[in-house]
């Protein structure tokens, strides 16, 4: 992306590397600053000279991110770009001629995420957007290192509280078809997709210390892909209540998590195509392990990899 | 009438040396030995005569010789600052000056550290009357602590003016240099957030094993450079200095660096011996005690090899493996037991791989290895500053600025010491860079405030090998005082003047020194370091101004938003 040469492009690069690191949100903010401070006529880099990306790859916390990089093929010593006066960061890569801009969210949440990506939308024009990262599944239904892609988004959490109980309001977004029609055969159609997995998992283990992945730990792991309902609140599930929420709101529930609502809403509004791509890590029961995360959401990624090398999506 | 005081312990030193001379607990154990009353009873007075204008009033110390006829001359501080010359001379010249007073009846104690040579203008007056026959010089350096008398002074009055093994321990716990950054150790696959190191001409280091080489029978030493090559050095010359033989740990364990190395092999061959002897007292020196994983695996093989006698001396310990138990301290290790002591507690955090501090060095290629020979701190180092001290408004601006906040700035002012020795070595380093002379040649001159930390100043002044000179940052256009710290600043003509700073904006302090050394000695200062220069007038910036770190703030703040912030409005 840039030759880091000289000492001004090697703080820039330490900077742009070590942002999206950063908790503290003064540091972060100064750092940022520091930052853009060297983007006064002389490093010609700090973005691309195309504002315009085909997919737009939206992790939410640093482990969905690495897994996100490494599936994509983005060597992690490239140092990202800055996006806008957030610190917010991208990554950029190419997959089968389209270009491909990877950024993070950071928290957990779906007003944060509509925020960013109202930021990415602001920056950039995108053409397709996918929201990649890991969730909560049925247990029964779906089994920890399995795809789910949703066919709707629906944000549940709106209702109606009664002396009978809450009188659920869901608010459904479904996803345009063009991209669920042949979602299920995406992995049937990759030949090596349970190798590709296996590696791109074991590859990202390498580069995090969240995550202790091998051959062993991950057994026969062979990941599958569902189609289905994806549940998006700001609640996370760990007391076993999404086989009842499964119940009382729609059959085709598979998963649940805390990010799509925030997404498809700023996606619909800005006209921009989506998916959301879920890994499922855990079913949402006490003392869920942490240790599908990493495999789960490299599947994700793949998954949404595959889909671009198939031209199934821009 | 108040009666006169048994002892009178005068303290003489140029102010820009506020840190030399004896502690007060030592001073009053001199008084002891000295007037012969125990304790509680002994009435001492302890005065340091320096003053900007004069250095040190004679006057006053003919009066501590008229008041009492037991004089104690405390010129406790380093002797390359007397054979420099400048104090030397006005050693000699504030003796010769109060010689009329001494008096047969008179006791003179002088406390140096180390016996004057003849070439040193002090030697010549001390051995002239009236001073050869009533001074005692003792060497507070030396074990024991040798003197020259022409009176007949108790052991424990000579013992009482060596400089204790806390003193020194204390002295070298506080200069000791911890960097910021990231570093790759070199014995394990770690990457360390700090790298501690002995300070440059720090002495106390090599006094404290000499002593622990002493306090009991030694044969042999063996030591662990690990991430410390500095250490190698100062243990080398140490056990030389006691004629006892000293080998790495590495080649103890039989891996020499060079196999055919005729030296090596003489080594290699005494090593044997000793080791082969279970009578061998061996005195083992790592430089920190983190895991204990080397002491273990040291102490084992000279354990398995049937040595009896094993001390093991560490320069630093993990805090948190010592959890501040005192040396020695018992490193339990499951299948043995090791006694530990150490001299300085410090914590070492292993950076893992999703630190911010580790991803931003590899990005920026500032992965550094354990030298002594760095030159600049990484700016992966000062955002760990930056990130430690933290970041905010600025706050208060300065009086004469007539300019808005800036948004983000490090909170500077309360930068710990430790990272305040660290930045002081690298404004010195720089100093010595730019001007390629040592730093003994340098006077500092820094801006002083009456209020607000001055980390940076106290530790520039903590070091023995510069001299440091304040002065009022809101005082420096203040012609009332001039004459005196024009005179003041004459004698520094033959040194380079160094202007220091932990930030400039508008350079309006640089630019006052500049006149002010001017007006003293003709030209401008020789170079001014600051950490951060915050400036963006390059027709305002002193061509001679060198920086750390550039920090280019580009938001200012309107002071209302941040008063109702809660920041202090200006």
């Amino acid at each position: 992306m840039w030759n880091v040469s000289d000492q001004r492009s090697q703080e820039y690069a330490a900077l742009a590397a070590a942002i999206p690191r950063i908790s503290d949100g003064e540091l972060r903010s100064a750092m940022t600053e520091a930052l853009l401070s060297f983007d006064n006529g002389t490093h010609q880099a700090v973005e691309p000279e195309a504002r315009g990306f085909d997919v737009l790859v939206l992790a939410v916390k640093p482990v969905e991110l690495e897994a996100c990089l490494t599936v994509f093929g983005v060597d992690r010593r490239q140092p990202p770009f800055v996006i806008g006066h957030t610190g917010l960061c991208g990554w950029t890569t190419c997959v089968n001629g389209s270009d491909i801009l990877i950024s993070m969210v950071g928290s957990a949440g779906n007003v944060q995420t509509a925020v960013v990506m109202n930021e990415l939308k602001t920056s950039f024009n995108l053409r397709c957007a996918a929201l990649v990262g890991m969730a909560a599944g049925l247990e029964g239904k779906v089994s920890l290192g399995d795809v789910v892609v949703a066919e709707q988004i629906l944000e549940y959490e709106f209702a109606r509280m009664t002396v009978d109980g809450p009188m659920y309001q869901p608010r459904p977004t479904p996803v345009s078809p063009r991209y669920l029609r042949s979602a299920e055969l995406v992995s049937r159609n990759a030949s090596d997709w349970t190798a590709k997995c296996r590696a791109f998992a074991i590859e990202a283990s390498t580069r995090t210390t969240e995550a202790s992945v091998n051959d062993r730990t991950l057994g026969v792991w062979q990941p599958r892909v569902h189609l289905g309902v994806v549940l998006a609140g700001a609640k996370l599930l760990e007391d076993g209540s999404l086989p009842q929420l499964q119940l009382d709101l729609h059959d085709r529930v598979r998963a649940a998590e805390m990010e799509g609502a925030g997404f498809s809403a700023v996606c619909e509004a800005a006209e921009v195509d989506w998916m959301v791509v879920r890994g499922i890590a855990d079913f949402g029961k006490p003392k869920r392990a942490k240790n599908w995360q990493l495999p789960s959401t490299v599947a994700a990624a793949n998954y949404v990899r595959e889909t671009l090398l198939q031209g199934l999506a821009p | 009438m108040s009666t006169p005081p048994d002892v009178v312990i005068v303290r003489l030193r140029p102010d820009t040396m506020p840190n030399v001379g004896m502690p007060r607990e030592r001073a009053r154990e001199l008084a002891v030995h000295l007037s012969g009353k125990p304790k509680p009873l002994v009435d001492f007075r302890r005065a340091t005569f320096a003053s900007e204008a004069g250095l040190i009033e004679t006057t006053q110390v003919a009066r501590a010789l008229a008041d009492c006829r037991i004089v104690v001359l405390d010129l406790d501080f380093p002797m390359v600052q007397i054979r420099r010359g400048r104090v030397d001379r006005l050693l000699a010249d504030v003796l010769t000056s109060v010689a009329h007073h001494v008096t047969d009846e008179h006791r003179l104690v002088i406390v140096m550290t180390e016996q004057p040579a003849l070439p040193d203008d002090i030697a010549g007056v001390l051995r002239g009357p009236p001073y050869a026959a009533v001074s005692a010089v003792v060497s507070s350096n030396s074990e024991p602590p040798a003197v020259a008398a022409t009176w007949v002074m108790s052991d424990q009055a000579i013992a009482a003016c060596r400089t204790s093994s806390d003193d020194v321990k204390h002295q070298f716990a506080e200069r000791l240099l911890r960097r910021r950054g990231v570093f790759r150790s070199n014995v394990s696959d770690e990457y360390l957030a700090y790298h501690y190191s002995s300070l440059q001409g720090d002495g106390s280091l090599r006094a404290l094993i000499e002593d622990y080489i002493a306090e009991s029978p030694s044969d042999l030493v063996l030591f662990d450079k690990g991430l410390s090559p500095w250490l190698g050095e100062v243990v080398l010359s140490a056990a030389i200095d006691a004629s006892l033989t000293a080998a790495t740990v590495e080649e103890f364990l039989g891996r020499f660096e060079k196999a055919g190395d005729r030296d090596s092999a003489r080594r290699r061959k005494k090593l044997r011996e000793l080791t082969g002897d279970p009578d061998t007292h061996v005195v083992v020196i790592l430089p920190m005690v983190k895991s204990g994983r080397t002491a273990t695996r040291v102490a084992g093989e000279l354990r398995s090899a049937g040595l009896r006698y094993v001390r093991v001396l560490a320069i630093m310990i993990e805090e948190r493996l010592s959890r501040g138990a005192p040396s020695p301290f018992h490193l339990d290790l499951g299948s043995a037991v090791i006694e530990v002591d150490y001299l300085v507690e410090v914590s070492q955090p292993s950076l893992d791989a999703t630190d911010w501090r580790l991803e931003a060095a590899i990005a920026g290629r500032y992965v550094e290895l354990p030298a002594s020979d760095w030159t600049s701190p990484s700016p992966i180092g000062m955002w760990s500053l930056y990130a430690h001290v933290g970041v905010g408004p600025e706050s208060p601006l300065p009086r004469s600025s007539e300019r808005r906040a800036f948004r983000w700035l490090p909170k500077l002012r309360s930068m710990p010491d430790r990272d305040a020795v660290w930045m002081a070595e690298c404004l010195v380093r720089l100093a010595t860079s730019h001007l390629g002379t040592h730093s003994s040649e340098m006077v500092f001159l820094v801006p002083d405030e009456q209020s607000g930390a001055r980390p940076l100043a106290s530790a520039l002044e903590r070091r023995t090998d510069i001299a440091v000179i304040r002065f009022d940052r809101n005082d420096l256009n203040d012609r009332a005082n001039d004459s005196s710290r024009l005179d003041y600043l004459s004698r520094y003509a033959g040194y380079r003047i160094v202007v220091a700073d932990e930030s400039t904006v508008s350079y309006h302090t640089m630019r006052q020194f500049e006149a002010l050394v001017k007006r003293a000695l003709n030209r401008p200062p020789d170079l001014g370091v600051v950490m951060l220069d915050l400036g963006s007038r390059s027709d305002l910036r002193p061509s001679w101004l060198q920086s750390l770190h550039n920090w280019r703030p580009g938001r200012v703040v309107e002071l209302e938003e941040e008063t109702e912030l809660g920041v202090e409005r200006v």
